[in-house]
């Protein structure tokens, strides 16, 4: 069972695949994953069926930096993962096909698929105003979406976007912009929160899907597990100075050029979930901590709101503008509390002296 | 007379509509229109300057850190911020490894299904289109055994009936005219340069933490620390070798693969030399300072406005002749749409009035797409590569000169060529070129630099908001991949009051203005020939040309703080 | 019905001589020292009060490390972040102390006996208030706690207890611990992790602001009284004028020293 027989060879030849670049690919995915080497049959048998998943990728209020970060990807690369591993048939940023032929395209894989294909989204989702404000073809995004995402097998919601609406819904969110799993109650999707996508793993969300045929466990926004899991901090390079107490106090000094912790300048490293640090960006190149910059937390829920100020440790107080930061009005409150106690002590001290205590029946009546 | 709608055009970033008039197999008429919308400038309202450019850069991800680039610009002006020649070099860096990385993707990704059959690369012959590789560059990727691989791959992905992205392209059009062996050697540069494209970036991972959405960038200068001694400073020897080798990496790149594509592949649709003129005036901000920022003498790629082709004049860029119209476009101003409006006082409150979705068209004669109309001097511009080396060679500028004039005469064409749809695609290319030869330039300096003790790399006199006076606004102007991009602010308060964004797709992309004068889409598609209306493949070669990115366009022009809200249906 | 009160003759016998009693302005007459304040409850104050202190500053520290160590071998904030860690531990469980005496502590620490839920305490709360605006000239003596200090003591354990749950949900933040995520992992779900850091911090200069104005009102009442308020907090004992004692006051008394002459 461990070697693939003749039937697997001649899948891969139909594919012009080597056997060695998919031991090489599958072990890679393995690795992402976390997943122990006896997966590897079952993931190469997996990857080398003759008949590939179709994926589409839907764009809705998107900056098509998904779509970008997906080019960008090393394990697969976007020519294994379009060509060798999925039928990739839908994906304005890159299709071949456009107008008519690419909405073809997109009606045809989901009746001729219905309950097989995957399907990703990038972007929002506006919901004011019956959508007017993002269409294709015409069509509302949201009517696009509840169709191809209800008929699919699974979706995949990369980036912040289509997470929870993203930048899109950030305060005061101008066109009622939601993410996937807010628009289409009900539907089967996983979220691929960032800003944007790491594709390392959305690849190995697939690949896990291919082997599998489901999806990675994941947390309570329905994130997987393996990317998500944990916070970025407990996996920073640079958390032992945080521990030491060596902080970068103003960009470029002596602590930033040594690598020292971002914590003072707002890095949101001990709030966000994410693993970053670990898969790093651009095939294993850096991460923006290692770039000398604080993380801003793009892989949490609502991010652009919660995660902001970025420079600052904490959020704005609510109520306040941007100059208010908590310290000042907590410091102003204990001011006001010693300047009140103050006042009403000198006050106090010119209170006239209590007059002879009325009799107990007085008292009674007093109270 | 038929309407033609190409809705989704796709090989673009974002959501574009063009509806055009067929009559005798000629285009008489064409509206371009943006489909979507997100009101990032309302978001941006009341936040903290210093992190505006990270908001703003979510605007583009296809040309992600061209709108931090203006954004970081704007506020510095705005505070009166000077950043040190090290950000300088840093930031040239990242936006020329873009914009190389950007035109190789554009170019192989975007727009080279337009030109190349791919269903036709299967009746190649490997051992000849080895021949042409071999003839055309000194790229070692050439043998008949790389080819004949390659061949295999695409026939497998054809025998399994699962085209994947090539299912729905327009194969075997008639207006495909490479022979089968150019188009197997595309195809296998399609395929490499998916494979470089996401090698080099890696300069951005290095400078920025990632791409795309670089995470480096300062109100005064950059994140990345500098130090000569340090294993974990962002920039240290170790680090400059790297770059150095991406820097090369990209030269070889261009002039391996990029420039001899193009100039294979141009001698085979010749007649593109004459369609797509467009308007015929260009404008172009510059950038790329060798100095200081400020002085435009310095810049790389000169600032200046050609108008009505003529190239032996270029006046001088006032950005105060810059105006808006929404005449065309779903927003309303308050003194009426028929004014257009300088940026620092424009408005945006959007009002839809197309048709209710689902839709089959647009009322084109009313107000038609979510861009706005930018205008100079009250005429439409062209914006982008052709429009910087337009410039740049009006100019005189001697590498933009060089470059021009030997593109030109290995085709054995006049200068009047460039005004095409086949003249955006080989300025495109020479201005990667003429990029990718700087880049390693500039490694050269940072590393000099480095080497004598200059680390400074961010200015620190205007960090705390406590330094700022009370209100302050300024603008940062920028030259993206796509073209001239300004961004103009105003803080009050140590908050946005207003931001705005004047984007190089708007100036192409707009609908037409209250005259009715159209955009440079809708005048470059006049008189192009089509020759089946159901696969309108002439169509998407113009649009293309101009390297859409409509997420970028779509306005960005304050709300003067008026908030409005609109009632959630769901 | 009016019980019949034995008129005190001779004090009823305090268990410790009653204190400061001979002060010229004091109304002359019987009064008792009354044991007010059980040992437990001023191990949970003082330990409340020792415990926000500390976690105050070593807080102040995690929010703002003001110091930046420079040697390879310091741990500053590693220290400081067990050092609050430790001290919130000692100041849930003096919480948990004071939580405890609610119902099972002395009859004026109840939780019963300080809910303002009759009609007659906010009238007595808004007695002591025109104390405290100079309008009535003197203050509302009570055996226990006043009714306006009882209801701010009650919203303090609030806050209180709202700061120990965000601070349970930062530490599970990083320990992911499996009973803490039963308890309190659920909570970001619904107010995001960085406005739980916001409150907790908040929270904190809330805190320091009310023991200033708990001091004063303290120093304030009790040298109006003359009646060992501030001592009390210290030695448990309150002077109260026997006249002045509530019939449940006396019950309380009685037995409790009925109970003491038994044992």
């Amino acid at each position: 069972m461990l070697a693939p027989g003749t039937e697997m060879k001649d899948a891969l030849e139909r594919r012009g695949i080597t056997r060695r670049q998919l031991v090489k690919f599958c072990s890679a995915m393995l690795g992402t994953l976390a997943l122990p080497d006896r997966f590897l049959p079952q993931a190469m048998a997996a990857v080398a069926k003759a008949r590939k998943p179709v994926l589409v990728w839907l764009e809705f209020q998107d900056c098509a930096g998904c779509s970008e970060s997906m080019l960008r990807s090393s394990h697969p690369n976007v020519g294994e993962a379009v060509l060798d591993l999925l039928s990739w048939e839908y994906h304005e940023t890159i299709m071949a096909g456009a107008g008519q032929a690419a909405t073809r395209t997109l009606d045809r894989v989901v009746k001729e698929e219905k309950g097989k294909y995957l399907v990703v989204v990038e972007g929002s989702i506006p919901t004011a105003e019956g959508g007017i404000h993002c269409t294709i073809g015409g069509r509302a995004a949201i009517d696009i979406a509840r169709e191809v995402c209800s008929n699919a097998a699974a979706t995949i919601a990369v980036g912040a976007c289509a997470f929870d609406g993203g930048l899109v819904a950030a305060k005061p969110n101008p066109t009622g912009a939601v993410g996937v799993h807010e628009a289409l109650p009900g539907i089967k999707v996983i979220n691929m929160a960032g800003c944007p996508h790491n594709p390392a793993n959305t690849a190995a969300v697939l690949v896990h899907y291919l082997t599998f045929n489901d999806l990675p466990a994941v947390d309570q926004y329905s994130r997987p597990l393996f990317a998500y899991g944990r916070i970025i901090h407990d996996q920073c390079e640079r958390r032992a100075h945080f521990d030491a107490g060596r902080f970068v106090t103003e960009w470029g000094d002596e602590g930033h050029r040594k690598g020292w912790c971002l914590y003072k300048m707002g890095c949101k490293g001990p709030e966000a979930t994410f693993n970053c640090p670990i898969v790093q960006w651009n095939d294993h190149t850096s991460w923006p901590i290692r770039a000398g910059h604080g993380c801003i937390g793009c892989a949490s829920p609502r991010f652009w709101d919660h995660m902001s100020p970025f420079y600052e440790r904490l959020p704005s107080v609510p109520g306040f503008g941007v100059e208010m930061t908590a310290t000042k009005l907590g410091l102003g409150l204990v001011g006001a509390a010693l300047v009140g106690v103050t006042g009403h002590g000198l006050a106090s001290t010119l209170r006239p002296a209590a007059p002879p205590a009325p009799p107990p029946d007085s008292v009674r009546k007093e109270n | 007379m038929s309407r033609i709608v190409v809705d989704p055009v796709t090989r673009i970033e974002g959501h574009l509509r063009i509806e055009a008039q067929l009559d005798g197999g000629k285009l008489t008429d064409a509206w371009s229109s943006g489909t979507m919308f997100r009101g990032i400038e309302m978001i941006l309202q009341g936040r903290d300057p210093r992190e505006a450019w990270i908001w703003t850069q979510r605007i583009c991800g296809v040309c992600t850190t061209v709108h931090s680039i203006a954004s970081v610009r704007a506020v510095e002006d705005a505070l009166g911020i000077e950043v040190p020649d090290n950000a300088r070099i840093v930031r040239n860096l990242i936006a020329g490894s873009q914009m190389v990385q950007d035109h190789v993707i554009h170019f192989y990704h975007l727009h080279a299904l337009d030109w190349v059959d791919v269903a036709s690369a299967l009746k190649a012959d490997p051992a000849k289109t080895s021949q042409i590789a071999q003839s055309i560059s000194d790229c070692s990727k050439s043998s008949t055994t790389y080819f004949r691989d390659v061949q295999r791959r695409v026939k497998a992905v054809v025998d399994s009936g699962q085209l994947s992205l090539f299912a729905s392209g327009y194969w075997g059009h008639p207006a495909y005219n490479l022979p089968p062996e150019l188009n197997l050697l595309a195809v296998a540069h399609y395929l490499e340069a998916l494979e470089w494209q996401k090698d080099f970036i890696r300069m951005h991972a290095i400078l920025g933490g990632k791409n795309p959405h670089p995470q480096s960038f300062l109100v005064g200068g950059m994140s990345t620390a500098m130090d000569p001694n340090e294993p974990a400073a962002v920039i240290n020897p170790e680090r400059i070798e790297v770059l150095r080798d991406l820097a090369r990496s990209a030269r070889r790149f261009v002039s391996d693969y990029y420039i001899p594509d193009v100039l294979a592949v141009a001698p085979y649709y010749k007649d593109w030399f004459s369609r797509g003129e467009g308007l015929g005036n260009f404008l172009s901000y510059g950038d790329y300072s060798s100095g200081d920022q400020r002085d435009p003498g310095t810049f790389l790629f000169p600032r200046g406005v050609v108008l009505g082709r003529d190239l032996t004049r270029v006046h001088p860029v006032d950005p105060a002749k810059i105006t808006e119209s929404v005449a065309h476009s779903w927003y309303e101003y308050a003194g009426g749409d028929a004014q257009p409006k300088h940026p620092s006082a424009g408005e945006t409150n959007p009002k839809y009035t197309g048709p209710k979705p689902p839709f089959d068209h647009l009322d084109v004669d009313a107000k038609y797409s979510w861009l706005k109309a930018p205008r100079y001097d009250g005429q439409p511009m062209e914006v982008g590569p052709l429009a910087r080396m337009v410039v740049g060679y009006a100019a005189g500028r001697k590498e933009i000169r060089d470059a021009v004039d030997g593109a030109l005469k290995a085709l054995n064409a006049p200068p009047s060529v460039l005004f095409s749809t086949l003249g955006r695609l080989a300025a495109r290319a020479l201005e990667a070129q003429i990029m990718a030869n700087q880049l390693e330039g500039w490694v050269d300096q940072l590393a000099f630099n480095l080497e004598h003790g200059n680390t400074a790399i961010f200015n620190a006199a205007r960090w705390d908001p406590g330094s700022w006076p009370a209100s302050a606004s300024g603008f940062g102007l920028h030259e993206a991949p796509r073209g001239s991009l300004g961004h103009w602010i105003e803080i009050d308060h140590k908050a946005i009051r207003n931001y705005q964004a004047v984007v190089p797709t708007t100036w192409n992309a707009g609908p037409r203005d209250a005259q009715g004068v159209r955009g440079a889409y809708e005048a470059s598609l006049l008189n192009t020939p089509v020759a089946d209306p159901n696969r309108p493949l002439e169509i998407l070669r113009t649009v293309h040309s101009f390297d859409p990115c409509l997420a970028c366009a779509v306005h960005m022009v304050d709300a003067r703080g008026r908030e409005y809200t609109i009632p959630r249906i769901s | 019905m009016q019980p019949q009160m034995k008129p005190a003759a001779a004090p009823v016998p305090p268990e410790r001589a009653p204190r400061k009693l001979a002060h010229p302005r004091m109304r002359i007459g019987p009064a008792i020292a009354v044991y007010v304040w059980q040992y437990p409850l001023r191990l949970a104050h003082w330990g409340l009060v020792l415990s926000i202190g500390l976690l105050a500053f070593t807080g102040y520290y995690i929010h703002n490390p003001f110091i930046v160590g420079q040697t390879k071998t310091t741990f500053l904030m590693g220290t400081f972040r067990f050092a609050h860690e430790a001290f919130a531990m000692c100041f849930i469980a003096f919480f948990l102390i004071r939580i405890y005496l609610f119902f099972a502590g002395d009859r004026w620490v109840k939780l019963s006996a300080m809910a303002p839920v009759s009609r007659a305490r906010w009238k007595e709360m808004i007695e002591v208030a025109k104390f405290y605006a100079f309008i009535r000239p003197r203050p509302l003596s009570k055996v226990g706690h006043n009714p306006l200090a009882a209801a701010s003591y009650l919203g303090i354990y609030a806050l209180i207890f709202v700061e120990i749950v965000t601070g349970l949900v930062m530490f599970n933040w990083l320990a992911q611990n499996p009973v803490l995520t039963v308890l309190v992992g659920w909570i970001p779900g619904y107010i995001d992790i960085q406005n739980i850091r916001l409150i907790h911090f908040c929270l904190m200069f809330v805190f320091i602001a009310f023991g200033i104005v708990h001091v004063h009102m303290c120093l304030i009442v009790s040298s109006a009284e003359k009646r060992g308020l501030l001592d009390s907090i210290f030695t448990g004992y309150k002077v109260v004028p026997v006249d002045e004692l509530e019939e449940d006051d006396r019950a309380a008394i009685e037995a409790a020293r009925d109970h003491r002459v038994r044992a």
